[in-house]
């Protein structure tokens, strides 16, 4: 079962590359900055999230600006993947009741467009980085491998809400309620101290917290992040690819109809 | 190999309709406790039976809502049927609407590549279709024009352009020839004959039936999801159009007595001229006659209509005349005995593309 889909994947994988350049020869196919936005956008939320954080409310967090734009790269690439992939069925609905073609490749594409959003912002990371005179260490080279990880998980969650969206069209509104009281439940900008001690429990089960954690473990201290934190990661990631694929094929057979 | 490309064995489609619009969280709560979810039955496609031989081209017509577009995503793969199966040997390009496979802000050698891929071709094979592509849709010049720019005629040279020139075994074309200026639509025609000759079974809806008779040659008509006539263009389209009186439709008669007379009704299968043998008894008078009645009443003097006998029985019959028009004639057989007349019949009305098929009416004249 899983083995076709992986075989659908190398046959459509022409498509799914164009669809992919599509989407970012379009994003910014009309403004004057162009693809420099991928990078200008990520810093300058995170110069007004600066400004504002670092000097009304006074977080003593070392290296903030860079604590900050760990979140906020992270962040943005999930809400944008899930956003866009969200869309991604209904949008391409002339095309889906006319072709045969594997509807998954709609949610995967959009995922895979904002990958490359992810690797612009990442640039703009490390140019902050480099101001800020943080030191490079090797666990740098494992920050791909938490990518990988965050992509799949996004890839499991597009799935589902591409296919809710389907069948019901409030999904992009509750979704969008949703994505904004989930970024407030993860520490981007406050310190994780202030979380009082009894709700970490729950807290750590959030997989944006844990995701955002690994990052800033590897950048900001040098150092492996737990194998709790890496579990969880690996757990999210694959559990909800698992879960997107199954919920993905029960929901697509009807899409025709609805869509 | 098989020469069937398009298998369609009892395919039935059943919609489930829901009492209200069931699009919403709310509304799918307030029915579920409501108890209301529940779905009323709509079947658009109705044990339909068709076989699309490799090369065929074939029309499909009907009113709105009859079908045709659920029975096109069927065969597209896009809809699963509920009942009946769809056997599909060889692969399909469906031509899609105008720019539903495009991106406006794209250009259109972009759209070339992108659009290519979602009908599921490689990026290596059409490298290789690219410059024919762009030579048959003229569009040279704007290559690297954003679609965006271009009218809806230069959208649909395009699409048509790629869904063409692709060279897929069965191309399925929805309404999109009637785009175009007229040069254009001479070009698109001559690309699918030679598509056709070269074997590429064409399935085509459209709703102008000049169409559909210049390039199919056959047409299936659908109404409520049923296959209400398959056959010959030139009948179908007018017995949809409404040209041909059901009620009144012409019977084919031969026989010398009254009680003796063979009546062939054509409706609907059978709707051609009464071509084949009929077995007659001839009267004392070992007399048979007969003259073409024609079912239109618009008729020029220009048609053509020839019949030809052969005649035997114990004795071979004489034919004695047969007029110069073909329209009527004469046997001469021997008296109380049956004789079978074998009759080919051809009409031919304006010749061009309005050409109906008539059917002959043979008259008793016995005795007079």
């Amino acid at each position: 079962m899983i083995k076709n889909s992986i075989d659908g994947m190398m046959k459509y994988r022409f498509l799914l590359s164009q669809l992919v350049s599509r989407d970012f020869k379009t994003r910014y196919k009309r403004s004057i900055l162009g693809v420099l936005w991928s990078m200008l956008n990520p810093l300058l939320t995170m110069s007004v999230q600066y400004i504002v954080f670092a000097n009304i409310f006074k977080w003593d967090v070392d290296n903030y600006a860079v604590y900050l734009l760990i979140g906020t790269v992270t962040f943005n690439f999930f809400s944008e993947a899930t956003q866009a992939a969200l869309t991604s069925i209904t949008g391409s609905a002339s095309l889906i009741t006319k072709v045969y073609i594997p509807t998954y490749v709609f949610p995967v594409a959009k995922v895979l467009s904002s990958c490359i959003n992810l690797c612009f912002s990442t640039l703009a990371l490390y140019l902050i980085i480099f101001i800020q005179g943080l030191q490079l260490n090797p666990y740098h080279l494992l920050i791909p491998v938490m990518y990988v990880m965050l992509i799949g998980f996004a890839i499991g969650i597009g799935l589902i809400l591409s296919s809710l969206m389907v069948y019901f069209r409030d999904t992009q509104f509750l979704y969008g309620v949703v994505i904004v009281l989930w970024m407030y439940l993860t520490p981007l900008f406050y310190p994780v101290e202030i979380i009082p001690a009894e709700w970490m429990g729950i807290y750590s089960l959030n997989p944006m917290f844990q995701y955002v954690t690994f990052f800033r473990t590897l950048v900001l201290e040098g150092a492996l992040p737990s194998l709790q934190c890496f579990g969880f990661c690996f757990g999210y990631c694959v559990s909800f690819l698992l879960i997107g694929y199954a919920v993905f094929r029960k929901l697509k057979r009807n899409f025709i109809l609805y869509i | 190999m098989s020469d069937i490309m398009i298998d369609i064995q009892e395919a039935t489609m059943d919609f489930h309709v829901d009492h209200e619009n069931t699009n919403s969280f709310k509304e799918f709560f307030v029915n579920l406790l409501k108890g209301k979810l529940h779905y009323d039955h709509f079947r658009a496609v109705d044990n339909v039976s068709i076989q699309i031989k490799r090369g065929e081209v074939c029309g499909i017509i009907g009113r709105n809502g009859a079908g045709k577009s659920t029975l096109l995503k069927m065969i597209a793969g896009v809809l699963k049927p509920t009942g009946g199966k769809i056997d599909i040997y060889g692969n399909i390009a469906p031509m899609l609407e105008l720019g539903a496979g495009f991106d406006q802000d794209l250009t259109a050698r972009e759209n070339i590549y992108l659009n290519g891929a979602i009908l599921g071709y490689s990026k290596a094979f059409l490298d290789s279709k690219f410059d024919d592509i762009v030579k048959f849709s003229e569009l040279e010049r704007f290559i690297d024009q954003p679609v965006r720019t271009f009218s809806s005629g230069m959208m649909m040279r395009l699409a048509f352009s790629i869904a063409t020139q692709i060279d897929p075994e069965i191309l399925i074309v929805d309404e999109i020839l009637s785009v175009g200026d007229s040069h254009f639509r001479q070009k698109s025609e001559t690309r699918m004959r030679e598509m056709m000759s070269g074997g590429t079974t064409v399935l085509m809806v459209s709703h102008v039936l000049g169409q559909i008779r210049s390039m199919c040659d056959r047409v299936v008509w659908l109404d409520h999801g049923r296959v209400v006539m398959d056959g010959d263009p030139q009948m179908v389209c007018d017995a949809y159009e409404g040209l041909i009186d059901f009620d009144n439709a012409p019977k084919f008669e031969i026989g010398c007595h009254k009680d003796d007379i063979q009546r062939i009704t054509m409706y609907p299968d059978n709707w051609l001229p009464p071509e084949g043998s009929y077995k007659i008894k001839t009267g004392p008078m070992g007399l048979v006659s007969g003259s073409l009645l024609c079912p239109f009443n618009d008729l020029t003097g220009n048609e053509k209509v020839r019949i030809t006998l052969d005649c035997n029985g114990d004795e071979d019959p004489i034919v004695i005349a047969i007029q110069e028009e073909h329209t009527s004639f004469e046997i001469q057989g021997k008296p109380d005995t049956i004789v079978t007349v074998y009759i080919n019949s051809n009409f031919s009305r304006s010749p061009g593309n309005d050409v109906r098929k008539l059917s002959v009416l043979l008259e008793d004249t016995d005795g007079n």
